[in-house]
């Protein structure tokens, strides 16, 4: 277990270390999910729309 | 390509070398503006008159820390292999200070030609390696130093 | 000469590449960086001068030099648009436009996480750090100027979209003085580590990590380009034929 202690400790630059990874995972992983969030919306209602007029045609 | 998409072509290069041109000359002029730091052969050259503000950089001498038992004052000299500068500080040192380190130091000149730090920085280098390589290079003499950071002089006009 | 262009400005066929690649490039992506992660952290020994604090390199060097790759391809992208008036190579420069934005937020972020420990300070305005934060402005100029950031889409051929190509062209000029600033000038940023001509000043077991992370950003790059990129596509021609036929193969 002080094995894993010490990993979280990472030699007393703990806060700057996590701070830079959680900031890191937390930009670009939002970007990421946002985007693909982003897309299955989009698809959802560009598709539903296209078949709606392609029923109505 | 169509006359239009030719004509548009030219039209960005333009821009894009009218742009460039420009901040080339911008740069080149404030060129000694952007520098961050004045290496100690400046200071020896006078550049820079006693009072006024700015950084220097350079190597700490080996074997000239003194630090003072009571308080966080410090001393240590400053060198870029041509000339040295005296440095005193009193204040918290960043993790990376030590004998052989490059750094920068913000501060002014006393009349003595000694340098007062308000902030002293560490410059670190581009060598990275595990504890066990650096001390079997260390035995073999061949510890890649900070002296390629500071071979620079940055000339400066008295 | 440049015919193939508009072959591949073809929104069906970019739509159908990106749908082919998306799940690969995201696989690939998500192993180099659990990889990279795991060797970074726990199996690269500590620094010999800077002990545990220099592992934020794994992150820092990789989001940098995406910041600039993905500016390049957003500039590249933005040109093509401005002289081919191709609509894929404005949906693909505002689709880069945000995660480019991102990692160099990051850039600069971990830089200051990494200055405040060794360097002795948050900040300092060297050339190198200066022209980063001026990269940072570029990005989001652009994406004020396109209006990127609400939709992928934005309105195509407004003026806007024109003068944010414009910016984004420009702004080329700042990449070489990023990556050149640490020669140019007395900076506190030290320089490059693995362009060195010679040879990488790093150990073996640092490097191998920090190559995998620059990989699986690079990689998650394009993961995310096929993504926006299909966003845009699906925005901008929900009208067309093409759209209406893949509506109704995905129905089905």
């Amino acid at each position: 277990m002080s094995n894993l202690a010490e990993f979280f400790h990472m030699g007393g630059y703990a806060f700057y270390v996590w701070l830079s990874f959680g900031s890191a995972f937390a930009l670009v992983g939002g970007i990421v999910f946002w985007s693909w969030r982003e897309w299955v919306s989009t698809r959802q209602r560009v598709f539903a729309r296209a078949r709606r007029q392609e029923k109505n045609a | 390509m169509t006359p239009r998409r030719r004509q548009r072509l030219i039209l960005v290069a333009l821009m894009l070398a009218g742009v460039g041109i420009a901040v080339t000359f911008g740069v080149t002029a404030f060129r000694e503006n952007l520098m961050l730091f004045h290496s100690p052969a400046d200071v020896a050259a006078g550049a820079v008159e006693p009072g006024r503000s700015f950084r220097v950089g350079g190597m700490v001498v080996d074997g000239s820390v003194q630090r003072d038992q009571q308080s966080l004052a410090v001393s240590f000299d400053l060198t870029d292999h041509a000339e040295v500068v005296t440095v005193t500080y009193d204040g918290i040192l960043p993790d990376l200070f030590r004998e052989g380190q490059g750094i920068v130091a913000m501060g002014s000149l006393d009349d003595s030609g000694v340098f007062v730090a308000s902030e002293v920085l560490a410059k670190h280098d581009e060598n990275y390696m595990p504890p066990e390589v650096a001390d079997a290079l260390e035995r073999a003499g061949r510890m890649p130093g900070t002296e390629s950071t500071f071979e620079r002089a940055t000339s400066v006009d008295p | 000469m440049f015919k193939w262009i508009h072959r591949f400005g073809s929104p069906p066929v970019v739509y159908r590449l990106c749908s082919l690649f998306s799940p690969w490039l995201g696989v690939a992506a998500a192993a180099c960086l659990l990889a990279g992660l795991w060797l970074g952290l726990v199996v690269a020994p500590p620094d010999y001068e800077q002990g545990e604090s220099y592992r934020i390199i794994y992150v820092h060097v990789p989001a940098a030099w995406m910041s600039m790759f993905v500016y390049v391809s957003m500039a590249v992208s933005s040109a093509v648009f401005l002289i081919w008036r191709l609509k894929v190579a404005d949906v693909a420069a505002a689709a880069m436009a945000p995660i480019g934005a991102a990692f160099t937020a990051v850039a600069l972020l971990t830089g200051s996480l990494w200055g405040k420990p060794m360097w002795g300070t948050w900040w300092v305005w060297d050339a190198r750090l200066t022209s980063e934060l001026l990269l940072l402005f570029l990005y989001l100029g652009y994406m004020a100027l396109r209006g990127a950031l609400a939709d992928p889409a934005g309105a195509s051929t407004s003026a806007g979209a024109r003068s944010a190509a414009i910016l984004a062209v420009v702004g080329i000029v700042n990449i070489p003085i990023i990556h050149y600033s640490v020669e140019w000038w007395n900076t506190l940023h030290q320089p490059s580590t693995i362009t060195r001509m010679d040879k990488p000043a790093m150990h073996i077991s640092m490097l191998r990590p920090l190559l995998l992370m620059a990989a699986g950003a690079q990689l998650l790059f394009f993961y995310n380009l096929t993504v926006r990129l299909r966003s845009g596509l699906l925005q901008r021609e929900a009208r067309a034929r093409w759209v209406r036929d893949l509506a109704d193969k995905h129905a089905t």
